[in-house]
């Protein structure tokens, strides 16, 4: 039973890996018309709710036992709903057509319906539609292993070659240690408390999307048996670089979401070795996630 | 006991969460735009200010390599049309006696496929040739060439197969200094007009949490 909830979740995990990877190849089409400033304000929700679900939801406890062998594979999903006000941005005429107009079109997640103006001679300037996407949830597999002196690691990989799809190759790693504090208190202290940092690498194609994130925090938690409510405080980075082709030509660009304090607020759920957890992460990108976790 | 009762809601749980509206897949239909430029090359080799060098493009043809580069059907495109003109002199030979042509003109396009007019594409007044070498320059599109090629993107999509003749045509006076057998004016240059296409691709894209409101 316990091997067919882990293979049942694994396999959701992969899937929503994989249905990502056809639709980036479309993004990659819809970003060679545009260049520069545009291509960014068209990727940019993206990238943040990207950068978002990367740095939540790789802890659901703040309780480090100092020593002994610990082990959990764990099943994460994070999520971003996106707000009407993200649909849109600013995008200018490129290209040299005249004359130079500015209007509100749709970014990657929004309208799929693209916006054409007229320019001199009879000329016309299309900006394209956005996926008329709602959501961007994604969810990697997670493995948490320890505890030296009160520290443990967290480790989450997953690489795959699509072969002949279009965008190619798809790859993600990460790699996080957290520190018990309450170790260093009395005996009595209320609550346990960590502190964390984890760095995490995503690829897709040769050199499509190249994405880092970092977040560095401290962890708070307390359990009540079945049930341990707990929360964070963290600082997150995140970068993005993309390259494609516009007409022939290559074009590289950086997105950098906005580095940000992030809070956290979830509870934890069960009883080990089957756990699952619930979280609400409040930073410039707002997320969620819950998640299903094995191990003692 | 506890633990097989707790896998199978935690699984409900997740499912339920995962299919907020059904599924992880969405068929979107959305307006995708191509950007290509078609590009003319012309090679001057002049003696005289008087000239007209035509290039022939099989525009149908580009068009059809766009398509098939990106796995669209003609069906699919719901518009295409001139977004601007470019031109970039790529190779430059120094004159001996002086260091640039200043050259104005115009280049002219029409259809070859089908009897038609000439309309001017393109106008350039007092280019100088050094300064355009190696740097793409922004040129002033003109309507009658603007909507002859409108039109044949739209025969294109009709079921025609147009093909096209660009010309640069000089005329007294428009090259400073005035070549001469003795002082041959001498340089390659491209020229490209820029268009989009514009087709209605329906793509499975994932919208995992497709059912529920923003997060605030």
């Amino acid at each position: 039973m316990r091997c067919q909830t882990g293979l049942m979740v694994a396999m959701l995990a992969v899937a929503m890996l994989l249905v990502a990877v056809p639709a980036c190849a479309q993004i990659a089409d819809q970003l060679s018309a545009y260049t520069g400033a545009n291509a960014e304000g068209y990727l940019q929700p993206l990238a943040d709710a990207f950068g978002a679900d990367l740095n939540s939801n790789w802890y659901h406890s703040a309780h480090i036992a100092v020593d002994g062998f610990h082990w959990g594979i764990e099943f994460p999903v994070m999520g971003v709903i996106f707000s009407d006000d993200v649909a849109t941005f600013d995008a200018t005429t490129q290209d040299g057509f005249t004359p130079e107009q500015t209007v509100e079109a749709p970014t990657v997640v929004g309208d799929g319906g693209s916006i054409t103006v007229d320019g001199d001679a009879n000329s016309q300037f299309t900006f394209p539609g956005g996926f008329d996407l709602n959501s961007f949830g994604m969810t990697v597999p997670q493995i948490r292993l320890g505890n030296y002196m009160g520290t443990e690691a967290v480790i989450r990989y997953f690489a795959i070659d699509m072969g002949d799809v279009e965008i190619g190759n798809i790859g993600l790693f990460g790699f996080g240690v957290r520190h018990s504090i309450s170790q260093y208190m009395e005996p009595d202290f209320p609550i346990d408390m960590a502190a964390g940092l984890m760095y995490q690498s995503f690829t897709l194609g040769d050199d499509f999307i190249d994405a880092t994130a970092f977040t560095l925090g401290i962890q708070v938690s307390k359990s009540y048996g079945w049930i341990e409510p707990y929360g964070g405080v963290s600082y997150d980075m995140f970068s993005m670089d993309v390259s494609y082709e516009s007409d022939e030509e290559s074009v590289e660009m950086t997105l950098d979401s906005e580095s940000s304090v992030h809070l956290t607020l979830g509870v934890a759920l069960g009883i080990k070795p089957v756990m699952a957890n619930f979280e609400y992460n409040l930073a410039s990108t707002s997320s969620f996630g819950f998640g299903l976790y094995i191990g003692m | 006991m506890k633990t097989r009762f707790l896998i199978p809601v935690l699984l409900v749980l997740l499912a339920f969460a995962l299919s907020g509206s059904d599924c992880l897949l969405y068929e979107k239909v959305l307006d995708v735009v191509f950007l290509h430029s078609t590009c003319v090359d012309f090679e001057q080799i002049e003696d005289s200010e008087e000239f007209t060098t035509p290039q022939t493009v099989d525009y149908a043809d580009e068009i059809d390599g766009i398509l098939e580069d990106n796995d669209i059907e003609k069906s699919d495109i719901s518009a295409a049309h001139v977004v601007s003109a470019s031109y970039e002199v790529t190779d430059f030979t120094v004159p001996a006696t002086h260091d640039d042509w200043d050259i104005s003109g115009e280049i002219t396009v029409r259809r070859i496929d089908v009897a038609g007019p000439t309309a001017t594409i393109v106008e350039y007044t007092s280019q100088s040739v050094a300064a355009a070498l190696g740097t793409r320059t922004p040129a002033t599109l003109v309507q009658q060439g603007v909507d002859l090629l409108n039109d044949a993107l739209d025969d294109y999509l009709a079921g025609e197969m147009p093909v096209l003749e660009f010309a640069v045509v000089s005329e007294t006076g428009d090259v400073d200094p005035a070549p001469s057998p003795s002082d041959v004016m001498e340089f390659d240059w491209t020229a490209c007009i820029a268009f989009h296409i514009v087709a209605a691709v329906a793509t499975d894209t994932p919208d995992p949490f497709g059912g529920y409101e923003a997060t605030p």
